[in-house]
Parts: structure tokens; sequence; C-alpha cells
């Protein structure tokens, strides 16, 4: 994690009923995908810079309470008119049930914005996301904002914040006037809290080390599962390793003593390097290694490929077999 | 940045921090004391500072000691909210503020001693912690009082014993970035750093990174050279070499007379060494130190448990399994045949011995130029692999 200019030890006092006594510092983890979906969001929808654009955070939360795990995201519709805002309770309500289906487990975390500031909206935003059915409620809810405009309104690296909230003054509770129950909206301040954002599982790394370099080549992306199961794939690998070990030698050309960053990569590399595997450096072994586990992985595509057209081959055959049977009868 | 939302007017505020000192109390007077300085509307405030006197009466620990730990950080939140309304910001109010009421009322609202398991309702020292984090917080990092903070916070976890861990992700990664955008002296930085660094009782391998990223930026004086010394030889981490970086070096070589400092020098040179009362754990740290020097010096890899002369044969056994424990040492230990098969040490490389530097750093560049062209070699078995498969 980078430094900041904030401090969080531990987590605040919140209103919420279901949050746990303990106060660890909380940690927010998003997941890649989670990321690129609330920035997919954000492109598609910017449309005035004025338009407020919120959503649904989704995902797990840790037993005590301080960890949050993003995992998905949805955009709920809002439409803000001065100081009030309206947020579509039914489509997040629905769009929530219909995500619950396929992941049972997972629960609203809180909220996500693009505001620049947080305002008299965000603690509105916010008292509606901890408070009521389908949302964080009884937990706390996190606030998490990707701000990608800079002062002059100028499209920037998209930052992001999360925050938790904890409440300013008495906690406010229904009042019950006549038949009604009218509830007020409670006063919070928002406590920046650390996040980071996880890097994915080596078929994502793939996919965004592709993307990258088409983007960086200008050439369309294209994705194939041969292109990646391909050796081609490990050759690429060696060629950065190739380039890293050469950059490496080149800076220890001008190693300089007096500065304590040489000092401590001299002193990881003569322990790391001592315990290289000797069959790197004995061509003959490798070779034999290498022919041994494409041969095994030969073998099992084969076999893998037999059994597959002979359990073909016995549906036809059952088939075949059925439908004669129907017309002999 | 911590940020108020706050959708009601600074006098609903105000009249709300009232109810709730009334209940206190189990009276209206606070309330009724408080009307006569609260106009119909914000824009008719004309005598702020009996009403800011107000709310520093409200802050006493006499009130807020009897709330629940639900109550307090709400309350605690309202007053702060209130007195930055009323006085222009966060920042005027701990600057105005020289006699440090609000803050010392923060600190002395806290349990005196643990509380007990039974006991859900008393005020919690995390929330008095997380108070004064908010307080950080709202202040803008190039703030001074921002050091007054940090500095409380370090006192206030030493005189209640909390936990280290509390502080050591937060502190560690961003104490010196704050205290130097909040413009303190070195002096003051330097100080902060080692009060916070003997709060870790448990003298961790986190906390000498961290001694070593701080001694990277300041050079050290005896005394804290000293604090050094003994942070990392009460401490479990046994190969200590990567904290000599030239600061360190340069204070050992002004202060190679003190006896501390040799004692640091000729562990780090891996002698052995006995136990003192200072120091409970030297002797065992140091024979695996003088371990991994016998292996470093020997040109083999294979060894008999008799030639090893570091430690008596019934405590050798014991020793290496602790050397591989410690990730100093790397191999298979033969108990039928006693024998010792080396494949890893950790060489210590200080910036003192320049030739062990620019031995060390040759064997690097052999190693690499090796590893490069077996590299290229597995390239090229790839390539033939691949023809062949298609």
């Amino acid at each position: 994690m980078s430094a900041t200019t904030s401090m969080h030890l531990v987590r605040p006092g919140v209103s919420a009923p279901g949050a746990s006594s303990t106060t660890t510092a909380c940690n927010v983890k998003i997941h890649a995908t989670a990321f690129i979906r609330i920035l997919e969001i954000v492109a598609k929808q910017s449309i005035s810079k004025d338009k407020r654009i919120i959503g649904t955070l989704l995902g797990y939360r840790s037993d005590d309470g301080s960890g949050f795990e993003v995992r998905d995201a949805f955009m709920v519709p809002c439409d803000e008119t001065g100081d009030s805002i309206a947020i579509a309770d039914h489509e997040h309500k629905v769009s929530y049930q219909l995500y619950k289906k396929a992941h049972p487990k997972e629960s609203v975390l809180g909220w996500f914005g693009t505001s620049k500031q947080i305002d008299n909206s965000t603690g509105l935003i916010h008292d509606f996301y901890s408070k009521g059915s389908d949302r964080a409620f009884p937990y706390p809810a996190i606030y998490l904002n990707v701000n990608y405009r800079d002062e002059n309104d100028q499209v920037i690296n998209p930052q992001v914040s999360t925050y938790i909230g904890s409440t300013v003054g008495k906690v406010a509770t229904g009042q019950k006037v006549g038949w009604k129950t009218q509830s007020s909206v409670n006063s919070y301040v928002f406590h920046p809290i650390p996040n980071q954002i996880m890097s994915g599982t080596t078929t994502e790394k793939l996919a965004l080390d592709s993307l990258v370099e088409n983007h960086i080549n200008q050439t369309p992306t294209t994705f194939s599962g041969n292109e990646v199961n391909d050796l081609s794939n490990l050759k690429k690998q060696i060629n950065i390793v190739v380039a890293s070990i050469d950059k490496l030698a080149q800076h220890l050309d001008s190693f300089d003593i007096n500065n304590d960053n040489d000092l401590q990569l001299l002193r990881t590399l003569t322990n790391n390097l001592s315990s290289r595997p000797q069959s790197l450096f004995n061509l003959d072994e490798l070779k034999k290694h290498f022919g041994a586990y494409n041969q095994d992985v030969i073998m099992i595509e084969y076999l893998t490929k037999v059994v597959k057209e002979q359990i073909e081959l016995s549906a036809r055959l059952t088939a075949t077999a059925e439908s004669e049977k129907k017309d002999r009868e | 940045m911590s940020v108020f939302v706050v959708d009601n007017e600074i006098t609903s505020s105000v009249r709300e921090l009232g109810e709730i000192i009334d209940t206190i109390k189990g009276s209206s007077d606070f309330s009724q004391s408080l009307d006569s300085h609260i106009p119909s509307s914000p824009a008719d405030f004309t005598d702020k500072s009996a009403l800011i006197q107000k709310v520093y009466d409200a802050s006493s620990p006499e009130y807020l000691k009897t709330l629940s730990d639900k109550e307090f950080e709400p309350t605690f939140n309202l007053i702060i909210y209130i007195l930055s309304a009323l006085q222009g910001g966060v920042e005027a109010v701990f600057a105005k503020d020289t006699e440090d009421k609000l803050l010392n009322n923060l600190i002395n609202s806290s349990p005196v001693q643990q509380l007990s398991l039974r006991d859900r309702k008393s005020i919690k020292a995390t929330s008095i912690l997380s108070e004064l984090t908010l307080v950080f917080n709202l202040l803008p990092s190039t703030s001074s009082i921002r050091v007054k903070v940090v500095t409380l916070i370090l006192s206030f976890v030493k005189k209640l014993e909390l936990d280290f861990s509390i502080l050591q992700q937060s502190f560690g990664e961003n104490l010196v970035s704050w205290l130097q955008e909040a413009q303190a002296s070195e002096k003051d930085i330097k100080q902060v750093f080692w009060s916070f660094i003997e709060l870790d009782s448990s003298r961790s391998s986190k906390s000498l990174e961290l001694i070593n990223k701080f001694t990277k930026q300041y050079q050290l004086d005896q005394q804290e050279l000293q604090s050094l010394i003994k942070f990392a030889l009460n401490g479990s981490t046994i190969d200590l070499s990567f904290m000599v970086n030239n600061n360190v070096n340069k204070a050992i070589q002004a202060h190679q007379s003190d006896a501390l400092v040799a004692l640091f020098s000729r562990y780090l040179q891996g002698e052995l060494l006995e136990d003192s009362p200072d120091f409970t754990n030297l002797k065992s740290k140091s024979q695996i130190l003088a371990l991994c020097k016998f292996f470093e010096t020997s040109s083999k890899f294979e060894f008999n448990l008799a030639e090893i002369p570091v430690a008596s044969s019934t405590d050798l056994e014991v020793l290496l399994i602790n050397s591989i424990k410690a990730g100093l040492v790397e191999g298979k230990l033969d108990q039928t045949n006693s024998t010792f098969y080396l494949t890893r040490i950790n060489k210590f490389i200080l910036p003192s011995d320049q030739q062990a530097v620019a031995r060390n750093l040759e064997g690097v560049k052999s190693h690499l130029a090796a590893w490069r062209a077996s590299l290229v070699s597995v390239g090229d078995v790839v390539n033939t692999f691949r023809e062949n498969i298609k």
C-alpha cells in the first residue's frame, strides 16, 4: 500500500446494529473485475459532467466486519435536483435480487459514486444504503468514490478512495406520527479507510497484458484459447526475463557502494541466486525433462480425445438403437 | 481527509448537544443555559465566545465519562463539528485552544485500566483512539497540530499499554511523511519516530525494516545508534546485516569506542558472544551467525558434523535446525551418517567490508550471465519441441 495523508488505526464507532464489537482496522479489497465494472459504468454514463453516477457494491464481509471484499457492482439510477436526490429503489432491489440468485453468499457492502467532493447528497445516499432491507443494513455501509476529473474538469487517472461513516450526534430513529413512521436522516462524518485493488488470476493478468500491449502497438485485441495455452506465451515470458536480466546486469555495472538501495539489491541477489535449480544450467537434462513433460501432456490430450469420442459414439449408438426399436414397434 | 456531512443548521446541532447533556445530568439546566446564546437564525450569531465556552464545558470528562461507548463517539463528533462550525474550521479550533483543553478532555475520558470482559458499556480505549484519528484526519496535511496529535496518540498507547499492532501498519508506512508534510523539525521527527519504535515490545522484524528505512533518510547520533542496537539485539531476528546501511555504518565507525557499538560490530562479524543481563538470547543468535560464517569460508558443500566447530556435537543438530528455521541456511541433515549437505547460506554484506562487497558483486554478475545463457537455451528447446508437436 502506498503512503497516504490520512490515518486509520481502528474502525470508528458506527450506528449499525450488526456491527461487531471489535474495532479492528478496516480494509477494502476491490477485485480487478469489480473495479473494471465500476469504471465501465462510469465511462458509459458520464454524459454530463454534473450528473451523479451511483451504484451498489457487492461482495463479502469478514466475520468481524473489518474486511470488505468488493467482487461486483451494478449501477442504480438516481435523479438529483438541487438539494434533493431520488434513488431508483425498485431497480436496486430487482438488480440485487437477480444477482443474489447467482451469488447467494454475497451481500450489499455499500455504494460507489463519482463525486469530486463529499456533500450533503453523499450523506443522504449513505443513509439510504445504511438502512432498510436489501441494503447493507444491519451492517455498516462503505462508500467508494472514483474521482476521474481534476479541478479543471479534465479527465485524469481514476483515483479510488473508500470511506466508512460514523454518526454525528444522536442516532436518528423513526418517529411515530399517527399511523405513519417518519424516519429522519443521520448526520455522518466520513472516515477514510485503506483500500487495495487486487490483482487478478494468471488468466486475467495475461488478458490485461495483452490489452496493454495491443493498446501500445495499436493492434486490434483478439483472444483465443490457443494463444494463451500455446508455447508462444512461455517464449514471450522467457524473453521478458532475459530483458530483465540484461537490465539488472547493466545496473550492476554502475554499482555504487554508497547507495543503500544498491547495497540492498546486492544482498537480495547474493542470497537468492545461490539456490538456483541445477537443471536450469544443464541443457541436456533440461531437454530431457521438458520432452518428458510434453509427451505427458500430449498423451493426456490423446486419451481425453479418445474417451470423448467413445462417449459420443456410445450416445449415437444408443439413439440409433432406440429409434430402430420404435420403428419396429 | 475526514469530512462532516450534517444536514441540520448549527443552532439545531447546539440544541441536540444540549439535549444529550441534559439526559446525562437528568435536568434541563444545560439546555436552558444554552438558550440565551442561541439566536433564532444562525446568521444572527453575535457573541460566539460564550457559546463556545459552553460547548467546551459539555466536553468535560465529567459528562463524557458517563456516556456509554456507543454514545461517546457520536457525541464527541458533534462537539468537534459544532466547534469547527462556530470557529471557521477544525484547524482554527485547535490553534485557538492553546491549552489543549479539548484534546485533554478527550484523553481524560478514557478508562484508566483495562475494562472487564463483562463491561460492555464503558468507553473503550479504541474509541478515544478513533476520535484522535478523526482529529488528525480533519486537519490539513500541512498543519503543525498534526504533530501534536501524533505525539498524543503515542503517549496514549504507551500509557494504556495497548497492542502495538494497532499502530504498526498505518504509522509504519506513513509516520515520516506525515511529520515531514506537517513541517516538523528533524529533531521532532527523530524523537517521534524512536518513541513509536520503542512501543514495539516484541521487537518484530517489521519494526527493524522500519528502522532501516528511517536510518536511510536520517543520520544517527550515538544515542540513536544505541537505541537501534538495543532494539535489534533484543529481537528474534538473527541476520541484522541488512540494518547496516551507509548512515548506520558511518555512526558505527564514529562511535567504535562505545562498548555497545563494539559488541554490535562483533555480532555482525559472526563472533561467538555470551548472554548478558541486557541481551538474554545473544549466545544462541551469535552461534547461528558463526555457523553461517563457517560455511561461507568453507569451499565445500558436504560436512561431517564433527568438523563443524561452532557448537558441541550434542547441540549442533539443534543449531542446524534453528539456522534452517531462521532462513539463514538451507541444506539436508543426515543423522544416520552425521553429515550435513549445504545448498544455500545467507551472506552478510556490510558496507565496511569493501573486499567482500566486490567479491559478491562479481559472483552475482557471473550467476546472472549463466542464468541468461541458460534461458536463451531454454528458448531454443521450447522452439524445437513446439515444431515437433505441430
